[in-house]
């Protein structure tokens, strides 16, 4: 049955007729007693409501098509259409791939947008108003809160509000004192316009433009952004905005979810530094960061050490070099960056775990040991150096303690980790054995102190009896 | 046998009936329509509801409770005393002493409700809710969602309109939002979102951390009393900080006053994260309706919490524009409650309005995906009814058979909008042999069916065999049979329930406890001089002498309250 016939009336484009067939029909099919009648009815409606207003919006091949789409109730409508198109079709999702990407149908997004952007461009808006009919805000009872001046319109304000916004936005980052705290972020994040969701769109298209162009933050107010404004829920569910996102910030998305689940590089302590140098220094640390994790060891040595040069009281740069130079094989330089950041940070483990370690890997093991000994005393619970301390002993030939050392984790061992477990058990066989091959050398020597106490004992008999 | 209309609320409860000129709301023993959702235990083991054991939070924490709304459906026990009581049993002395009012009020007997749920309640939650009707003697047709039933009551007084409006409810401990459309007699809700675990008590809550944390005082150490006084305090702030530009609290522990201003701005800003937490409901609401602010005709707060300033204008703030305030935000959900018992009835005397709702979650099940590179993961969510789905509906997913010679499909119902199956809620599971064959070539037909109440069934047919099993899904399975209702009741018979006709004076000594606990010095003893003297007049046992003594004593503790505040 045709949706119009379900709902008796002839195809019309009149909101109000079919709302009042509906009601009608309602009686009928009512929901308490019959549930499958009012189902069909429903959809029969809704379906209508939606080709109506798709048509009534954007008719097809219209003059005015690009500019209607800069509508919000447009991109609403059709966001609902890309809904009912993948809605049932997918379902063998059993041995099928969500390839929802392909069937979308290609929109056409702010098509009066340039394809080709200048990397620096100054900070464009994203208008709400344009062919827009004004919000209506007028009429009301409360125009004191909408407009600010009745000079300016309601989606004027809005506009004005919306470029504010942005250029408060641009101004907190480029002062880098207060870039780096949250507070900051999040006392312009409550202003009014960030509440207001009819922008809502405008707004996040707008944060997203800045912030991919201004991406050197800590992790807590990504986290923040996160939190207030839901990107991810945003690109999941507005297809439309979330594709041109990925056309015009190809890389943002993959940034963006990267600052907030990956470890990130700590802000701490750099308020000290003076602007100009606070905002190179994060962002060659970031670079570096990000080359050492794809492994482009020249140019990530590069940017460290730029940005050490900068500033070297950072943990996160001393760090990142550090593993910078190791990878290189640079002994000395990396044994002069742990002892640096013991030097400075001589309460966190992480300095003295790289002393050890590489004094344990060039077989300087007496001062490893130290080292070890130390972290044993101040991180009781790190396994891994007392397993290396006990190594070092044998390395010294100090058995007595090593034995001791690794019969003492073996009792611990119920809440070692199994890769723990297995390095004791290794490590105390390989001491028996040694244990063992001593004991058997004990035992042959005093075989032959016995055959000589003998001889002896045999000497002084025959002497005895001689005489 | 006439039927009511009950707001079972997380701080407040009502009961409204329908009459010929509208619903009406139905007062307590103390004549008073809003019944707090409080329960004390005292000394013989006698169950205190409402008013008197609110006045018994202070002087008898550890035998009161209150807020067990929020853990509805849930195993949280309560421990009252020697008794071990379920939020379902709590919940049911409620029900019963609105129940005894509307009795004595109405003068007949009450034996059908309908209860108001917040709309994002779910299914546990909602089969919880018709336990503690059914533990009370009351007989639970029908729930209705709380925006639904005050957009029903607002409704009422639109004459053949044509609106779209939103429903914001921030009640003690739940928060929804409803997007309705309003036409023809026709009420349909088109979106619901919400968050179950965010309300007024929150806000309460965090006035008190505040408090806590300026003193640098420890909260777990305090006495149980000293808590329950700081909460009280909390509770009067905030009032006085939706009237006033500033509030103010004070504590005696530990032989030193404490108190502490909180003006405003600052209130704003310490509950600023739980203001966050109102934006996304609305957002995901609007955004599920495929509606912006700009269409929204109207915008209904209900909810006490509502009564808050700082809500008013976030409200503002999100919509760039007023809410309505012709509503009575505690009384128009029990209201429209009453009327839906009428329109449930077909009461002549009321035009027809028919209500469409839709379920709040996603309903679906767990399928396993095969990317192109041939790996298997499992564990993906299958959505069968999206959220905001109009209801009763009913749809049918085929799913085909994920391995080579295979002879279970086990399919596991969830609920959430989770694309991963863990981060959602399982509600049922039910298995069907199918016979063996490659991969994919077996299929069965899974079908979600959501009725008007909320009841979720679900039905799996194997295409080739067309055989057939069904499961109605039920938390706690067991819980809800009529056995099971009858052995509870048993367990609860041995407990007296308060006479609602001596409450009065029950009340009034509770009051009196109170306040000899609040006050120190003349006042106290002056309180203790009232008490003894009220004691010996009750023992004197003559009603006429009680009752103008009762008044003396009223009007002496509340000119006193009147002076403190």
């Amino acid at each position: 049955m045709s949706p119009w016939k379900r709902l008796q009336l002839e195809p019309t484009t009149d909101a109000k007729a079919i709302r009042h067939a509906y009601a009608q029909q309602l009686k009928r099919y009512h929901p308490e007693e019959d549930p499958e009648g009012y189902q069909l009815l429903r959809q029969a409606y809704e379906q209508i409501m939606t080709d109506i207003k798709t048509q009534a919006v954007s008719p097809p091949f219209s003059e005015t098509q690009e500019e209607e789409d800069l509508h919000d109730t447009d991109i609403l409508n059709n966001a609902n259409d890309i809904n009912n198109q993948d809605s049932r079709d997918d379902l063998d999702v059993i041995d099928g791939v969500d390839d929802l990407d392909e069937s979308l149908p290609k929109l056409r997004i702010y098509p009066d947008e340039p394809q080709e952007e200048p990397i620096l461009t100054p900070p464009r808006l994203w208008l709400q108003g344009d062919g827009h009919e004004p919000p209506q805000y007028s009429n009301r009872e409360n125009e004191d809160i909408a407009l600010a001046s009745p000079l300016i319109t309601a989606s004027g304000r809005a506009d004005l509000l919306l470029s504010n916004f942005k250029k408060q936005l641009v101004e907190l980052y480029t002062d880098f004192p207060s870039r780096i705290q949250l507070e900051k972020w999040r006392t312009l994040f409550d202003s009014d316009i960030c509440w207001d969701l009819q922008h809502r769109t405008a707004l996040i298209m707008n944060l997203i433009e800045v912030l991919d162009q201004h991406r050197y933050l800590p992790q807590q107010v990504w986290l923040t952004i996160e939190e207030l404004f839901e990107f991810k829920a945003f690109w999941s569910e507005d297809r439309k905005h979330s594709s041109y996102v990925h056309e015009h910030f190809p890389d943002f998305q993959a940034y963006y979810l990267s600052q907030l689940n990956e470890p990130a590089l700590s802000y701490d302590g750099l308020l000290t530094l003076n602007g100009q140098q606070g905002a190179s220094f994060v962002q060659l640390r970031d670079q570096g960061y990000r080359a050492l994790q794809e492994q482009s060891l020249i140019e990530a040595r590069y940017y460290l050490k730029q940005a050490y040069a900068i500033y070297d009281q950072d943990q996160d740069i001393i760090r990142l070099l550090l593993e910078c130079e190791l990878q290189y094989k640079h002994i000395e330089q990396a044994l002069s960056l742990a002892e640096k950041l013991i030097e400075l940070f001589p309460k966190q483990i992480d300095g003295y775990l790289y002393k050890a370690n590489l004094l344990f890997n060039h077989n300087n093991y007496k001062e490893a040991a130290g080292v070890y000994l130390h972290i044993k005393m101040y991180w009781p619970q790190n396994m891994d150096a007392k397993i290396k301390l006990a190594e070092c002993f044998i390395y010294m030939k100090q058995d007595k303690l090593a034995r001791k050392q690794l019969l003492a984790l073996q009792q611990k061992m119920p809440d070692a980790p199994n890769g723990h477990i297995f390095k004791i058990n290794e490590l105390l066989f390989q001491f028996e054995l040694i244990k063992e091959f001593k004991t058997v050398q004990f035992y042959r020597n005093y075989d032959r102190f016995m055959q000589f106490v003998a001889i002896v004992m045999v000497i002084v008999f025959l002497y005895i009896f001689f005489n | 046998m006439a039927k009511i209309g009950i707001d079972l609320g997380t701080s407040n409860s009502l009961a409204a009936y329908w009459t010929e000129e509208g619903p009406k709301l139905i007062p307590n023993a103390f004549g008073q329509f809003l019944t707090p959702s409080i329960i004390s235990v005292d000394e013989n083991n006698e169950i205190l509801v409402g008013q008197i054991a609110k006045e018994r939070i202070i002087t008898h924490p550890s035998l009161t409770v209150s807020t067990f709304k929020r853990y509805m459906g849930t195993d949280k026990m309560y421990q009252l005393g020697s008794l071990t009581l379920s939020p379902e049993d709590l919940s049911s002395f409620i029900l019963r002493s609105l129940k005894s009012d509307a009795e004595s009020f109405l003068g007949e007997e009450i034996d059908e409700a309908v209860i108001s749920v917040p709309a994002y309640f779910n299914d546990a939650q909602r089969k919880a809710t018709k336990r503690a009707a059914n533990l009370a003697g009351l007989h639970v047709e029908r729930l209705i969602s709380e925006p639904t039933a005050a957009a029903v009551s607002y409704g009422l007084h639109l004459q053949d309109a044509d609106t779209k409006f939103l429903v914001f409810d921030l009640g003690g401990g739940t928060f929804d939002v409803s997007v309705l459309d309003y036409f023809e007699g026709v009420m349909q809700v088109q979106a619901i979102a919400g968050d179950n675990y965010l309300g007024g008590e929150d806000f309460t809550n965090v006035l008190m951390s505040h408090f806590v944390e300026f003193h640098k005082l420890n909260f777990n150490e305090m006495p149980h009393k000293t808590q329950s006084a700081l909460q009280k305090q909390a509770e009067l702030c905030k009032l006085s900080l939706s009237q006033n530009v500033t509030g103010q609290m004070e504590l005696n522990y530990e032989e030193q006053s404490y108190t502490l201003s909180v003006t405003k701005e600052q209130f704003d800003q310490i509950c600023s994260s739980l203001l966050l937490r109102l934006r996304n409901p609305v957002e995901r609401a609007l955004r599920d309706a495929s509606l912006m602010p700009s269409d929204i005709d109207g915008i209904i707060l209900i909810g006490g919490a509502t009564r808050m300033s700082v809500i008013k204008t976030i409200v503002s703030k999100i919509f760039g524009r007023l809410p309505n305030f012709n509503i009575n935000p505690d009384e128009a959900v029990a209201l429209g409650a009453a009327i839906q018992v009428a329109l449930k009835e077909r009461n002549v005397s009321l035009k027809e309005m028919i209500l469409t709702d839709v379920c709040p979650y996603t309903l679906g099940t767990d399928v396993i995906r095969r990317s192109n590179k041939g790996y298997v993961d499992s564990g993906y969510f299958l959505p069968i009814i999206e959220r905001n789905t109009p209801i009763p509906v009913s749809r049918v997913e085929r799913l085909y058979t994920a391995h080579d010679q295979q002879s279970i499909i086990s399919v596991e119902v969830y609920q959430g909008e989770s694309r991963l199956v863990k981060n959602n809620v399982k509600i049922g599971e039910l298995e069907v042999a199918v016979p063996k064959a490659e991969r994919g070539e077996q299929s069965i037909d899974v079908r979600y069916t959501y009725d008007i109440n909320g009841v979720l069934e679900v039905e799996v047919t194997v295409v080739k065999t067309q055989e057939r099993k069904t499961i109605v899904i039920e938390q706690n399975p067991g819980q809800s049979t009529p056995e099971a209702i009858q052995a509870r009741l048993q367990e609860l018979a041995h407990l007296k329930i308060h006479p609602r006709d001596r409450s009065e004076n029950r009340l009034l000594l509770a009051r009196c406890e109170r306040l000899y606990e609040e006050y120190i010095g003349q006042e106290r003893e002056y309180i203790a001089q009232l008490t003894h003297q009220f004691e010996n007049v009750l023992a004197t046992q003559d009603d006429t002498l009680i009752r103008s003594e009762a008044a003396v004593l009223k009007q002496n503790l509340d000119n006193m309250e009147r002076w403190k505040i």
